[in-house]
């Protein structure tokens, strides 16, 4: 289909002739919309609460405006360990995003896998990790990790080397977070780039290697020009998580050694919020998280853009 | 057309299905109106016919919705337990039981925060709900109009020997928002020997074998942790731990021996006592003692390389492997193989300390509370009221006598010739006790300072308790406390072992009363809680620092002096005037 056939003058006879034409796709995508509106759009009115003394025996509504209004996110700003949390943070999301070509590579890689089956059994393998809870992929890498009985310190100390103990250095918090993401979800993050791949016309490959194209070139060349797309929408999606780390996996990682790198927003969030009951401070705090990675997703939509004629809009 | 009804049909049908899983189940209360005679008719009278004929003029039996949450030695289900059914039967009602379950601290936060409060929260309040939810919102019943000799004479009766824990339930605005869990002091008793003691352990053969006595002060311990390394009593190689931190007792320990008691829960960044004056152990000059002591014990391989990862299971599963030399944990449990080996340590002195203190729970703490909108608040009340007399508390902890009409599935116990209180389930499985199946949560609304003596006088069996006096460290007075001799226990399986050796351990050492619970304003309370996640976590990292070396301890001022940068006088000052405000009420001086 040719999109530029549709890029004349919408006017609102032209919206109602369309609407009507395929009437029964905007029924089917209702449900969709009103789960969007109900469950994403419907809570966001409670976002007021970050501006609000919020008391629960008056409402979300009812409750008084603060004075100043921005007295919680001033408390925030203001907050001791604030720019270190922000690092902490920031320190294992941008780690995390420079592993981002990890799954791209990993898909091209099994593209040029030519053996079906072993194909089918490495996808198997890696997705399998994603099914994992939290609670036991964390268990795996302390064991894994175990300075005492981990494989990975057995070998050291067969190898004749000291035994390490990895998971109580701060230093290597974020490596072993972000690692253990990346060997967790590699499979299942690489689905979408081989699906792209798949649809790049074979055609395209073939001519390139009737051209005398190396594998490396149509690589180069064919295949990654053609996920180029995908790639930067996912990488923008990315960016949109820049301030945003869950506080489970910390907590299951974190002990009394590593905690001047495993303090994050969210686990100061789970404990002022959730056990601590300071509702309307935790909602300033997640406000202002959304409004951090909004900004971040914006500038990546328009630098991406600019430079790949690609973008979320 | 056909096509087009069906569409439109399916997409309604759509439309509807998610309407219907946003809206909220709808109210479980009982909303009749025949029921109650609302909250705000309050007082005697009124209660007392609601009382007396069940709560319901109209013959309708009243639900009344009741979270609570099982005790983890609890082997029933909630639905099963007996003390609801008999409830139930005595007053006539028809409770609507919700299991909070093991997050029960994030599930009571949401039904706070929806506004959907249970009409009976069958568990301890926190003082911090009990200042947001019921000085600050009202969500919560004041008792106050209900706390009279008509309405709740047993309860009265009950606070007339306990002043100190109607104190410690009033808030500052003066009312009374959750009735105390009364358990007074008890010197042992033949359900778990002294709460809040510091439970630590060791292995009697080993120490015969290295021929060392049982240490007194603290560097006798560690010389007996050290001849443990270098002699390996148990033959077990390169895998010996000499001692074993569980549940943080060993560091605990090592504060006491210190001088530091009082705190309920972990030491260093909890509130304790030392010398008569609330402390944060971290920000005192002992604090360096503490890191030393463990510095050395890590150095010196008398803790495991591993110790600050190592989790309860692992810890557990040394010990149960036969390589742990002293262990500190609430049971004996871990070590149920060689359970004879054990005996328990008493407190110990120091070269900064020299009175061996062991401390026990106050006896009290917040229980039950109700929800200011329960359309029952007399019924309520006289259920609650029922708990603090001798029967209701005795029930609901133990069961009913055997052979009484109250007896459900042979759950009644008896008392056996040697004077032992025991049930079937019991006799069955030695390590049973009187709660399984019949109580959820222990700590509620209740007087059960006389549950055993009722028993006895119940089966009109001669009562074996003796008493003995103990000493009030914060107000000096002795105090009478029950005995039960420890001959009771037959000694002949860990769980009963573990209370012999720990009465054995600490008799001598008891001192009474933790720390009271505290109320903070919710200023005070935000400021508060600012400082504790910093200063928390800051001492938690550095502390652990210290400990393992990474950090010299030559700059133990230096790291004072940051904990004052953070703030720590502050911090400390909110909490002592908080407290002093409360010992003031409760003692008088």
């Amino acid at each position: 289909m040719n999109g530029k056939k549709y890029k004349k003058k919408i006017t609102g006879a032209y919206v109602i002739k369309r609407l009507r034409e395929s009437w029964q796709l905007y029924v089917l995508l209702l449900p969709a919309l009103i789960y969007v509106a109900v469950f994403s759009y419907g809570p966001m009115y409670g976002i007021q609460i970050a501006f609000k003394n919020f008391r629960p025996s008056l409402g979300i509504a009812e409750s008084e405006w603060l004075d100043p209004l921005l007295k919680n996110f001033i408390r925030f700003f203001k907050y001791p360990d604030f720019w270190k949390m922000i690092r902490n943070t920031l320190s294992i999301t941008l780690y995390s995003l420079a592993t981002f070509p990890c799954a791209i590579i990993f898909a091209l890689m099994l593209n040029e896998v030519r053996q079906i089956r072993l194909k089918k059994t490495v996808q198997m393998v890696t997705y399998a990790t994603h099914f994992l809870s939290e609670v036991v992929a964390c268990s795996l890498v302390l064991m894994m990790l175990d300075r005492a009985n981990g494989p990975i310190n057995n070998l050291i100390a067969l190898l004749g080397g000291e035994r390490i103990p990895f998971i109580t250095n701060p230093k290597a918090f974020s490596s072993i977070y972000v690692w253990s993401d990346v060997w967790q979800n590699l499979g299942w993050s690489s689905i979408l780039y081989i699906a792209a791949l798949a649809s790049i016309s074979p055609e395209l490959v073939d001519a390139a290697r009737v051209d005398g194209a190396s594998r490396m070139q149509i690589i180069r060349h064919v295949n990654i020009p053609g996920i180029m797309p995908t790639i930067a929408i996912t990488f923008i999606m990315r960016l949109g998580g820049l301030l945003s780390v869950g506080y489970s996996k910390i907590y299951l990682l974190q002990n009394d050694l590593n905690l001047s790198a495993s303090q994050v927003i969210s686990t100061y969030v789970y404990d002022i919020g959730i056990l601590g009951g300071q509702y309307s401070y935790s909602t300033a705090i997640g406000l202002f998280n959304n409004i951090v990675n909004i900004i971040c997703l914006l500038i990546a939509n328009a630098v991406v853009k600019r430079l790949t004629d690609t973008g979320l809009f | 057309m056909k096509k087009r009804v069906a569409a439109l049909f399916l997409a309604g049908s759509m439309v509807l299905g998610l309407t219907a899983c946003s809206s909220s189940p709808s109210s479980s209360t009982n909303d009749s109106a025949s029921g109650g005679s609302g909250e705000s008719a309050s007082g005697g009278a009124a209660a007392q016919t609601q009382a007396n004929n069940g709560g319901a003029d109209s013959g309708e039996v009243p639900v009344l919705r009741l979270a609570t949450k099982l005790h983890t030695e609890q082997t029933a289900a909630l639905e099963d337990i007996w003390a609801f059914k008999h409830l139930e039967k005595k007053f006539n009602v028809k409770f609507e039981l919700e299991d909070l379950g093991d997050n029960s601290d994030e599930r009571i936060s949401q039904l706070f925060m929806a506004d959907d409060l249970p009409d009976i929260m069958w568990m301890g309040l926190s003082t911090t709900d009990a200042m947001t939810y019921g000085v600050g919102e009202g969500m919560l019943l004041d008792w106050t109009p209900y706390m009279n000799e008509e309405t709740m004479p047993n309860l009265m009766k009950a606070l007339e020997d306990y002043p100190d824990a109607l104190v410690a339930s009033t808030t500052p605005d003066g009312k009374v928002y959750s009735l105390p869990y009364i358990r007074g002091p008890v010197y042992a008793n033949n359900t778990g020997a002294f709460s809040g003691t510091i439970r630590v352990n060791i292995n009697k053969a080993w120490l015969d074998k290295v021929g060392m006595d049982i240490p007194a002060t603290l560097d006798e311990f560690l010389e007996v942790a050290r001849a443990f390394k270098a002699q390996d009593p148990g033959g077990v190689g390169a895998e010996l731990i000499p001692v074993s931190d569980n549940q943080n007792k060993i560091k605990d320990y090592i504060w006491n021996a210190l001088g530091f008691y009082g705190s309920g829960q972990t030491y260093g960044t909890n509130f304790a006592i030392k010398n008569g004056e609330i402390t944060l152990p971290a920000y005192t000059p002992e604090a360096k003692e503490f890191m030393q002591t463990l510095n050395t014990m890590l150095k010196e391989g008398l803790v495991s390389p591993d110790y600050f990862t190592l989790d309860q299971d692992a810890n557990r599963a040394n010990v149960a492997k036969g390589i742990v030399g002293i262990f500190g944990d609430s049971t004996l449990q871990p070590a149920e193989s060689n359970w004879q080996d054990w005996v328990a340590l008493s407190p110990l002195s120091s070269n900064v300390n020299d009175t061996r203190v062991a401390h026990v729970n106050a006896g009290y703490s917040l229980g039950t509370y109700v929800s200011s909108k329960t359309k029952y608040p007399e019924l309520i009340a006289s259920i609650l009221d029922y708990m603090y007399s001798d029967e209701g508390g005795s029930y609901y902890q133990a069961g009913p006598m055997k052979g009484t009409e109250d007896e459900i599935d042979d759950n009644g116990w008896w008392i056996t010739e040697d004077g032992r209180v025991i049930n079937a389930r019991m006799e069955a499985d030695s390590t049973a006790t009187l709660t399984n199946g019949n109580t959820a949560w222990y700590y509620v609304a209740g007087r059960f300072d006389h549950m055993e003596s009722f028993r006895y006088e119940l089966a009109g069996v001669e009562n074996p308790m003796e008493y003995r006096t103990v000493k009030d460290v914060l107000t000096g007075k002795d105090v009478e406390m029950p005995v039960v001799d420890v001959s009771i226990f037959d000694d002949d399986n860990w769980d009963h072992h573990w209370r012999v050796i720990q009465t054995d351990a600490m008799k001598d050492y008891l001192t009474f009363i933790v720390l009271p619970p505290v109320y903070l304003t919710l200023e005070q309370k935000e400021e508060a809680d600012d400082y504790a996640t910093v200063i928390n976590d800051y001492v938690t990292q550095e502390t652990a620092k210290f400990i393992a070396g990474e950090r010299s301890l030559d700059e133990f001022d230096a790291y004072q002096n940051e904990l004052k940068d953070l703030g720590i006088e502050d911090y400390i000052n909110i909490y002592k005037d908080a407290y002093s405000g409360f010992i003031d009420a409760t003692f008088g001086n």
